[in-house]
C-alpha cells in the first residue's frame, strides 16, 4: 500500500505538484493528465529520483526515503525517455541490472528468458540493441522494469511507440502482472487506460482533479455528449459556439461530436452519445 | 492492581525501538564487501574502460616527464622543491581523472534513471569506486616516489610518497565536499579544473608556506594531516552512500 501525503513538490520557484493525497492498493492505477501536468514528477517522487518539497510518501506506513534499498527491491521503473547501452544486446543490457537489482545469477537468467519471450523479443535477445526500432527499445523497457518482480511497478508512458498488436499484448502482460500488485502507469493512449487501469487518476491545475474508475467518471458526462451533422458552409459558426471534441467532414457536411451542459441551444437534431474516456478528457481539460 | 495493556501504537514503537538498537547494525563497510560480493568487479566497473585508459594515459605522461626530466643533458639536479610541489600536485590526477570522467559518462548516460531505482544504485557504484580508485591512486604514488629514487631526483622515498598521498587526499576531501554541498557534478568538475592552477598560485605567492609545508614539515606531522584527510574523505563517502540529498551525481 503506498500512499502519498500532502505532497508538494516545487522546482525553485515553480509548483509543479501542489498538496497531492493519494493511496494506490493493489490494481492498475492510470495516470492522466495532459503535458506539463506533473505525472513524471509524480512518478519520479514515487520511485525516490526526486523528494517532495512538502509533505511524505509512505510504503506500507513507512517513510519511502528512510526505507532505502529495502524499497528500492519492491520497485520497477520505466522512465520516460528510457535510457540504455547501444552496444549491449537485450540479454547483456538485463543481466546487469538483474544483477544491480539483486537477483541470484541463475534466477535472473530465467526470468529474462521468459520476459523477453512475452515482449516478443525473443529471436532477437543476442541482437545490439543499437540496431533496433523505437519500439522494440521501448519493450526491452518494460521488460526492464518487470525484471525485479516489483511490488510496485511505475510505467512512465509504456505505450510509447508501441503498434497497435504490441499495445494488446502489453496489455496482457500488465493485467497478468498486476494480480496483488501495484501498478502506476501513465499515458496519453486513452484507449489504453480505458482497457486495462481500474482506477484513474485525474491532474489538474497541479492537483488531484479526480480519483476513480473509468465507468464514473464516463457517467460523469452522462447525457452531455452529442453527435450532429451540420451543413459545411455552417461548420465555422458552429465549432465558435459549442464545445467540440471532434470534427469530421463529409459531402458537404460537417459532423461533430461535442459536449454541453444541458440542452438549452441545442440543435434538433443532436443525438445524445454513450461517453468515453477521451470525451471526459477533452472536456476536463477544455480551454476556458 | 492492574496494568494498562499498551496500544498497538505504542506497542510498534517499542519494537521498533528494539530493532533499532538491539539488532547489530550493518555498518557501511559491510555493505560494501556483500556488494562486491553479489555484483563481483565486472558489474562494479561497467563501461569504465575508456575512462581507465584515459587514466592510465595520463599516468604514462607523468612517468615519462619524470624520466625525461631526470635524463636531461646540461641541466644540474631539479629543485626538491619544485620536484615536491609537482607530486602533490600531479598524485592526484589518476583518481581525479577516473572519479571525473566516471561522474559524467553516469550522468549522461540516460541509463542513470533506471540505475538509481536499482537495489545496488548509481551512489553506491561511485562510492566503491571511489574508494578503489584511491587504492589504485596511492599505490601509483608509491611507485612514482619509487620511480624519483630510482632516478635519483630525489632520495627521500618517504617524504616523497607522503606528500603524493596527502594531494590525493586533499583533492578527494575537496571532491567528495563539493559533491554534497553543491548542486548536481559541476561543483566537483570546478574544483578539479581549480586544482592545478590553485598550486601553481601557491607556487608563485605563498612560496614560504606552500615549501615549507612539503618539504620540512617532520614527517609524523605529514602523516597526521593525510590520515585525518583520509578519515574525513571515508566518513564523507559514507554520507554519499546513503544518498540523503535528491540529486546526486546528476
Ligand atoms: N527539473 C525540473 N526543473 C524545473 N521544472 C521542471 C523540472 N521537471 C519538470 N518541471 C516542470 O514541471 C512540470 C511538470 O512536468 P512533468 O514532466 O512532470 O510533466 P508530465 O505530466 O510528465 O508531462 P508529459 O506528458 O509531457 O510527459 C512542467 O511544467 C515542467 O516544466
Ligand atoms: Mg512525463
Amino acid at each position: 500500500m503506498l500512499t502519498v501525503q500532502n505532497v508538494t513538490k516545487r522546482f525553485g520557484s515553480f509548483t509543479a505538484l501542489e498538496d497531492i493525497n493519494l493511496e494506490f492498493g493493489k490494481g492498475v492505477y492510470g495516470l492522466l493528465a495532459p503535458n506539463g501536468a506533473g505525472k513524471t514528477t509524480l512518478m519520479k517522487m514515487i520511485v525516490t529520483l526526486l523528494f517532495p518539497t512538502k509533505g511524505r510518501i509512505l510504503c506500507d506506513g513507512k517513510e519511502i526515503l528512510s526505507m532505502g534499498e529495502s524499497y528500492r527491491e519492491k520497485i520497477g521503473y520505466l522512465p520516460q525517455e528510457f535510457g540504455y547501452y547501444r552496444n549491449d544486446s537485450p540479454r547483456q543490457y538485463l543481466r546487469y541490472l538483474g544483477a544491480l537489482k539483486g537477483l541470484e545469477r541463475r534466477a535472473a537468467e530465467v526470468r529474462i528468458d521468459g520476459l523477453l519471450e512475452k515482449v516478443g523479443l525473443a529471436d532477437v535477445k543476442d541482437k545490439k540493441m543499437k540496431k533496433f526500432s523505437g519500439g522494440m527499445v521501448q519493450r526491452v523497457g518494460i521488460a526492464q522494469a518487470l525484471l525485479g518482480n516489483p511490488e510496485i511497478l511505475v510505467l512512465d508512458e509504456p505505450t510509447a511507440g508501441l503498434d497497435p498488436k504490441e499495445r494488446a499484448r502489453f496489455r496482457n502482460l500488465i493485467s497478468e502482472f498486476s494480480k496483488d500488485r501495484t501498478v502506476i502507469l501513465s499515458t496519453h493512449i486513452v484507449s489504453d487506460i480505458e482497457s486495462v487501469a481500474n482506477r484513474i487518476v485525474m491532474l489538474k491545475d497541479h492537483s488531484v482533479y479526480c480519483d476513480t474508475d473509468c465507468s464514473s467518471l464516463c457517467g460523469m458526462m452522462g447525457g452531455k455528449v452529442f453527435e450532429c451533422s451540420v451543413p459545411q458552409k455552417d461548420a465555422d459558426s458552429f465549432e465558435m459556439s459549442h464545445l467540440v471534441i471532434s470534427r469530421r467532414e463529409e459531402t458537404g457536411q460537417t459532423h461533430f461530436r461535442f459536449a454541453q451542459d444541458g440542452e438549452k441551444g441545442l440543435p434538433p437534431q443532436a443525438k445524445p452519445v454513450q461517453p468515453d474516456l477521451e470525451d471526459v478528457f477533452l472536456y476536463i481539460y477544455r480551454e476556458d | 492492581m492492574k496494568i494498562e495493556y499498551p496500544t498497538p501504537e505504542e506497542q510498534h514503537n517499542s519494537i521498533e525501538r528494539i530493532v533499532k538498537y538491539g539488532l547489530p547494525q550493518r555498518s557501511a563497510f559491510a555493505e560494501l564487501k556483500e556488494m562486491f560480493r553479489s555484483l563481483g568487479p565486472r558489474v562494479i566497473f561497467y563501461g569504465q574502460g575508456d575512462v581507465m585508459f584515459i587514466a592510465a594515459m595520463a599516468v604514462a605522461f607523468i612517468a615519462y616527464y619524470l624520466v625525461q626530466l631526470a635524463f636531461q643533458p646540461g641541466v644540474g639536479k631539479v629543485a626538491p622543491e619544485y620536484l615536491y610541489s609537482f607530486l602533490f600536485t600531479v598524485s592526484p590526477t589518476m583518481y581525479l581523472l577516473l572519479c571525473l570522467l566516471g561522474f559524467w559518462k553516469e550522468k549522461l548516460s540516460t541509463v542513470y534513471d533506471i540505475k538509481m531505482t536499482c537495489k545496488y544504485n548509481v551512489c553506491h557504484l561511485a562510492v566503491f569506486r571511489m574508494l578503489a580508485f584511491s587504492c589504485a591512486n596511492i599505490v601509483v604514488n608509491m611507485l612514482t616516489a619509487g620511480l624519483c629514487c630510482l632516478l635519483h631526483l630525489e632520495s627521500d622515498f618517504w617524504r616523497m610518497f607522503m606528500v603524493s598521498a596527502c594531494g590525493l587526499f586533499l583533492l578527494s576531501v575537496l571532491l567528495i565536499y563539493s559533491l554534497l554541498f553543491g548542486r548536481g557534478i559541476i561543483p566537483p568538475t570546478v574544483v578539479s579544473a581549480a586544482w592545478v592552477p590553485a598550486n601553481l598560485l601557491c607556487n608563485a605567492l605563498a612560496k614560504g608556506t606552500y615549501w615549507h609545508f612539503l618539504r620540512v614539515v617532520p614527517l609524523p606531522l605529514h602523516i597526521a594531516v593525510t590520515a585525518a584527510l583520509a578519515c574525513l574523505y571515508i566518513f564523507s563517502l559514507k554520507w554519499l552512500f546513503l544518498r540523503k540529498k535528491e540529486k546526486v551525481l546528476c
